[in-house]
Formats: C-alpha cells, structure tokens, sequence
C-alpha cells in the first residue's frame, strides 16, 4: 500500500468518525429526555458563548484589547497566554507519554501495514479538529479585546494547533524516553517524583498568593497593572523567552491586511514544518503506543463507572506483590453491614491519593476559619458552619465511593436479597463515614488552633454526620433517577451539560423544599414561643435539635427515593 | 415415581422494551436436580429472560416462582434462594477474592462461610488467587470466582448465563462436574449457552427460544423424535430447524 494510500483511508477513518460522532448527538435526540438535554446543553453553550461574546462584563478579567494598551503589551498578553497555554499542554503529555489511540482504533491501526509517520500525522489531524472546537471557547472569550476579531481568530486557531502540535512532539518523546529511563526507575518512582514537583510547586504558589495578599498586592491593593505589564513588556529575557510565541501573537493581534498576510504566511509555514518534523521524527512509538492508549483507555473505562479525577487515575493500580491489610467489619456483620465493609475496603485500598486530596480541601477551609472574628459561640458556630458546608459541597462531589462508582456492578448489586431502601443505605454510609471524619477532623484543628470553646460545639458535632448523609443521599438518589457514564471528551457533551443542569435544578428544588419545611418548623417553634409566652432560651436549645430531626427526616427521605430509583434502575438500557 | 413441585415457575413473562418485545409469554418450569438448557439465536431474549428471573430486572408481566416464593410479592425471599452468574462476571476491584466469598456470604445471611469458601477455592482452583484483588482477575478467574459465589449460597435455583465463558480445559471440565453436582444435590438449574455441545452433554431439558418466544419445549430424545430433527438429529440441527436458520443455511447453501 503507498503512502498516499495510507494517509487516504486514515483520513477517511477519521472522517467516518466524525460522522458517527455527529449522528450519535442526532440519535440522542429521538426520545424526548433526550431532545430536552440536547436542547437544554445546546442552549446552555450558545448561551454562555454569547454571554462572552456580546455580554456586559465580557469574560471579566484584564482588558487586554484596552485601546490605553501598547502593541507590545498586547502582544506580550497574547504570548504570556499561549505560554500558559502550551505549559498546560506539555503537561498534559505527562498523562498519555507515547502517541494515543482510541481503543477502537488501537489494534486495527497497529497490525495494519501503515507507517509510524502516517499514524502520527492522522493523529495531529484528529487532534486539529478537535483544537478548531475547543478553539472556539478560547475565540469567544478573546473576540472583543481583539484589534481585528476577524484576523485575530485566525491567529488563535493556529496558535492552539501549533501548541497542540508541540504537546504531542513532547508526549512522543516522553514515550520513547520513559520506556529508557524505565530500566533505570523501576515501579511508579517516575510518578513520586513528578507528584512531589507537584506538591513543591502547589504549595509555592499558595505561599506566593498569601504572601501578595498580605502585601495588599492581590486585594484592595494599589497597583499600576499598565505600568507593570508596560515595564514586563520591555524585559529582554521574558522577550526572549516568549519569542517563539510571537509570530502567532502577531497574527492574533494584526490589525491591517498586510499585516494579516504577511503572520498568516509565517504561521502557516511554521505550522506545516512542524506538522512534518513531529511526523518524521518519531522512532520506533508502537510500543509506547499500546502503553499509553491501554492505560488511557482503562482510566476512560473507571471514568464510564463512575470514577473521577485520582481515582479513575489509581483505581485498579497495586505494587506488584503489595500485601493486602483486612479491614474490620466496623458497620457490623448484617447484610447492611456487609455492604458498607465492602465499600470501605474500597476506600482504604484505592482511593488514598482523593482522600488526601480532600484532606487538603478540609485544610484550607481550616485556614479560612481561623478569620473569622466574635464572641466563642460565634467562632464556633460560624467555623463549624463554613468548614462543614464548603467540605460536605467539595468532597460529596468529588469522593464518589458510592453508587456513582458502581455502575459496572449494578447488574450483580441488584441480584442480592437485600431491600433497596437497606441496600442505598449500606452503599453511601462509608462515604459518609470518611467526610464526617474529615470534616470533624477540621472543625476541631479550627477550633485547637484558635483556642475557643463553647459548648453549642456539641450541637455543630452532632448536626455534621446528618448534614453529610442528606447531601451524599440526595446526590446518590438524583444520580440513580437520571445515572449518567460520561467522560469529558467523549460523546455526549452536549446532552450531559444539559442533564447536569436538570439535575442541578432537581437537587435545589429538593433542597430547598427540604430546607422550607424544616425553616417552617422553626419559624412555628418561634411563633409558639411568643404566642404562648415560653421561655426565649428553651427554644433556642430546642432549635438546633429540631434542625438535626429535620436533617434526619431529609436524609430519610432521600433514602426512600434513592430506594425506590434503585428498585427501578435498568441495567439493560444504554445511559451513556 | 415420586414427583416433586418445580423450584422455578415461569408463567406467561413477557418483557417489553419500549416497541421492542423481547420476551413474549414466556412459560416453563425447572424441578429439583434437573438442568433446562436455554438455548436460542443472538437476541432471542435468553438474558432479559434470565435477568428478570434473578430480579435484576423488573417483572412487567407474567409470574415468577422461585422455591415456592412469588418473585413479585417477596423478592428478598426467591432472590435468596437463587444463585446468578452472568456472562461477564464484573467482580468488585478492590475486594479479594477470598473477602468476595465474606461479602457474599454476609449478603446472604451464609454462616460458618470459612470452612465452605475453603473447599470452594480448592474445587475452583482459586486457593492460590486467594489474596488477588478483583481486578487483578483474568476473565477466567472473574468466572471462577463468580462460580463459587454462586455455590457458597446454596442455591435452590442457579441460573447461569455463558457459565463457561473464558475457561481453560481444565476449568471447563471441573465446571460441567460442578454444575452435574450441584444438580445432585437437588438444585434446579438454567443453563443458557451457545454451546450446544454444553447443553448436549449437560441439560436434561431444552428450552429453545426466538423472537422471545418459545419454539420447543422437552428433553433433547423427544426433540429427535420430533419434526425438528430426522431420527438420531444433532443438536445443533434441532437448533437451526426450531428457529428457522436452517432453512436460511438451505437457501444460502443452495
């Protein structure tokens, strides 16, 4: 087969790809859920799209089309942004070293008689479309600071291709070279030391941001950003560094014709050089290959069952020959108990790196409270108040050890003799367990820290295990009436922004009918008291309980629901 | 000769997918030791069938028994009873396989698991996979562990879709003793395959479904005696004639 050849039928592959894609959008569209997300993402897009576009506040932000602006100080904006830009991409090629191919795709295209070269420039292609989609974001957000909106699109477009270009020359050279320095770093010392770089350099910013907000630098501060960015602008090494940068910031920021022809030419050029030199220069990148698509593919696969961010990431690792600790059967040895010990083990074997990551959350709520200003009972009532409500919303979204990430198993967890109501229970308690900890954990290194004590402390305590259990059940139940497998990226992006959005509604509505009942009884509470003359003070002691029995109530409730989705759940129906 | 009440009943189910039927009026019964082979072409409704029996799926219509237990009025009571082993067994990632025994057991309400989660890994060539983590699991072992999930239940009524999916010769061969044994011990089964040498060798009754329906009914001597196949018929001819593929192989095959 020639090369011409190759290249026809790969184009042609990804072609038939896109046609697929597309109808399988317009095939969502026959059943009416499936019409109202559609419509509902569709016009959730177009509308924030527009927003940016057409709207008052224009993305917020610097101004960086400000006509004040010098030519250098926009060009060094547009450049100081695709360098962010191009950081983000180069680290991204940490998570797929290697070129990666879709599962479909992987084994069929490998075994075919199609050259590494040939694979890598259908892969740039793919990657190209898909930057002209994401591109159109990045041309919203930019097209009212640019000098000439038309010209400028072009710029971005290019530019973003170009990045992506260079991100994929980079993952390419990283597979080679992780498969050689592979032989000399045995097991994941790679990715320690990566995640310690990591952390050094989390915690620098961190330490810089707090350092600029104590300068009064970052907030209320009095600072002359023109004057800054006008003497950054004249920097000879940040000129240096960016200079690569410039003839697509050039491009971006042409104003006149002669201007747009003459970077579109250079962009072009520089684009088809690097198109050919990440082509041809690739070595030997099959094995790399089947190494990053297969992992890639795995962590697509415990994305699709429900496992986000670490966890999809480390879900089904383990060191070769790691001993396995048993866990105690902390929930008993019923059948509820059961379940939930099995969902623990989950916890305790995967999912480490979520859990400190949601340590690190609690943390940082802990040093937002330690702000907070009053009498002791205030203290403690507004830093449980805020540690507890910023972690129940953080880590019930993000620590999904729960029916969010039992989505393969359902056909197995519906076979067992177990009430549904009992069963939903049993799933979601360990996850409630583990943020009740967090959370208590927080509150009490608050409150150690700052050296205050009341006894309403003991009603805050009380209050965190219910407040958890009815977010993390009202979660789970929404999920089990509307269960979603998406992964970013994948199909289906439209209809889950519009699902999501349904459900975020779905929940409020919820909430707040929950919370208006349960406002409803205190509010009568208080109204009795007046009405007939009780003491002030017996109320205030009864209010906090009712709102615990009120909370309970919900999380009953939820339960119920969450119950009865379960018993009607599907497993035969496609819900990607 | 003594006659026992079937373990499962199967009454007019019907199973409905939005327009598509799937499953239409199905009716049979499983008694105590007998093995009923479930066979039928791809989409014939053999795993929505299979499914609504194991009260995965909900019942729409028709009834269910399960030893003597309404699947409808008391799931919990006939799911109890019944043991189920998908084609594609998917066991828990970060469960052992030994803990897999303890979760089982502790779902089921089975005490003095050890001793019998002992002798199942042994019987199941499992004993040295004991402390491997669900998915550490090859395809064969994921079916080996869902075997004897199923067995430290007791089933009363074992269903059992593709059960020899990913074996190797020697875990096919200690499946078909297993299955023969469990059937001894008076359990009723419901084998489905494509392999109709399985169902052949296997099941002492055949269930031949299309198109949701049934389209024969009896154990494999009076399925030779029958129409459907010439006297002394293999299986697989029975097969083709039931569901109307061996008139298609005719005209293709001219």
């Amino acid at each position: 087969m020639g090369r011409s050849h190759d290249l026809f039928t790969l184009f042609r592959l990804a072609r038939l790809h896109w046609r697929a894609g597309f109808r399988k959008q317009f095939r969502r569209m026959r059943s009416p859920s499936g019409c109202l997300f559609g419509l509902l993402g569709f016009l959730l897009i177009i509308g924030w799209l527009g927003l940016m576009v057409f709207g008052p506040g224009r993305g917020g932000g610097v101004d960086w089309g400000d006509e004040g602006q010098s030519e250098a100080v926009r060009i060094l904006l547009v450049q100081a942004f695709l360098a962010a830009f191009g950081f983000l991409s180069l680290m991204g090629a940490f998570n797929a070293k290697g070129l990666y191919l879709p599962k479909s795709e992987l084994h069929a295209l490998l075994s075919a008689p199609i050259s590494s070269a040939d694979l890598v420039r259908y892969r740039l292609l793919v990657d190209g479309g898909k930057t002209a989609l994401s591109g159109i974001i990045f041309v919203a957000l930019f097209w009212n600071r640019l000098p000439s909106p038309g010209y400028g699109v072009f710029g971005i477009l290019l530019a973003l291709f170009a990045i992506t270009i260079l991100g994929r020359m980079f993952s390419l050279a990283l597979g080679n070279t992780n498969l050689w320095i592979g032989r000399f770093f045995v097991g994941r010392a790679l990715g320690r030391i990566g995640f310690s770089v990591g952390m050094v350099v989390w915690a620098a910013m961190i330490g810089l941001l707090v350092k600029a907000d104590n300068a009064g630098e970052l907030f209320g501060g009095d600072v002359d950003m023109r004057a800054r960015l006008e003497s950054a602008a004249e920097s000879p090494i940040l000129t240096a560094l960016l200079s690569p940068l410039r003839p697509f910031a050039e491009l971006v920021v042409a104003e006149t014709p002669d201007q747009f022809l003459l970077w579109l030419g250079v962009n072009v050029a520089i684009l088809v050089a690097l198109f050919e030199l990440c082509a041809r220069s690739v070595g030997e990148i099959r094995e790399a290959t089947l190494t990053t698509s297969e992992a890639l593919a795995k962590r697509i696969g415990a994305m699709r069952r429900g496992h986000t961010g670490l966890a999809a990431m480390g879900r089904t690792e383990r060191k070769a020959g790691a001993r396995v600790r048993r866990l105690p059967r902390l929930f008993g040895h019923g059948k509820v108990g059961t379940i939930a010990w099995a969902q623990l083990v989950g916890i305790s074997r995967f999912s480490l790196a979520t859990t400190l990551l949601g340590l690190a959350v609690v943390g940082f709520a802990v040093v937002m409270s330690l702000e907070i200003d009053g009498t002791p009972k205030e203290q403690v009532m507004m830093s449980s108040l805020l540690i507890t409500g910023l972690g129940t919303m953080y880590l019930g979204t993000t620590m999904r050890f729960d029916f969010r990430s039992s989505l393969s198993r359902m056909e197995s967890i519906k076979s067992w003799p177990v009430p549904a109501g009992q069963l939903f229970f049993a799933t979601v308690l360990p996850q409630v367990f583990l943020i009740t900890a967090l959370l208590l954990l927080g509150v009490f290194t608050s409150l150690v820290v700052k050296g205050v004590f009341h006894p309403v402390l003991i009603q805050c305590l009380a209050l965190i295990p219910v407040v958890v259990y009815a977010w993390v059940s009202l979660d789970n139940a929404v999920f089990l009436i509307f269960p979603v497998k998406y992964v970013p990226g994948q199909d289906g992006a439209v209809h889950h922004i519009g699902r999501s959005l349904l459900l975020l509604l779905l929940r409020i509505i919820l909430l707040s009918v929950a919370g208006g009942l349960l406002a409803l009884v205190i509010f009568a509470l208080y109204w009795g008291t007046e009405l007939f003359g009780l003491d002030a003070t017996l109320v205030e002691g009864v209010a906090p309980w009712v709102l615990f029995l009120g909370i309970l109530i919900a999380g009953w409730v939820f339960t119920a629901v969450g119950g009865a989705a379960l018993r009607r759940y599907d497993v035969s129906r496609s819900i990607s | 000769m003594e006659t026992h009440p079937p373990l499962l009943s199967v009454r007019a189910l019907t199973r409905r997918f939005d327009t598509v039927l799937a499953v239409d009026g199905l009716s049979f019964e499983v008694g105590p030791g007998e093995i009923l082979g479930l066979v039928g072409p791809n989409g014939a409704g053999k795993t929505t069938s299979l499914r609504t029996i194991a009260g995965i799926l909900p019942v729409q219509s028709g009834e269910i028994t399960v030893a003597g237990r309404d699947l409808k009025r008391d799931p919990l009571g006939a799911k109890s009873a019944l043991a189920w082993v998908p084609d594609d067994p998917q066991p828990d990632e970060s469960l052992t396989v030994l803990e897999h025994l303890e979760f089982t057991a502790g779902v089921y309400g089975v005490r003095d698991w050890s001793e019998l989660a002992t002798g199942l890994l042994e019987r199941f060539d499992l004993t040295e996979k004991v402390d491997a983590l669900g998915s550490e699991l090859s395809r064969g072992m994921r079916q080996k562990l869902a075997f004897a999930q199923a067995w430290i239940t007791a089933p009363q009524v074992l269903l059992m879709d593709e059960p020899l999916s990913g074996l190797d010769p020697l875990g096919i061969r200690a499946a078909k003793r297993e299955i023969r044994e469990v059937a001894a011990n008076g359990a009723a089964i419901v084998l489905s395959s494509h392999l109709l040498k399985l169902i052949e060798e296997l099941a002492d009754r055949l269930l031949i479904i299309d198109s949701g329906r049934a389209v024969f009914s009896g154990t494999l001597a009076e399925a030779r005696e029958s129409d459907l196949a010439e006297r002394g018929g293999s299986l697989e001819e029975i097969f083709l004639r039931a569901t109307g593929a061996g008139d298609q192989d005719d005209v293709a095959g001219g």
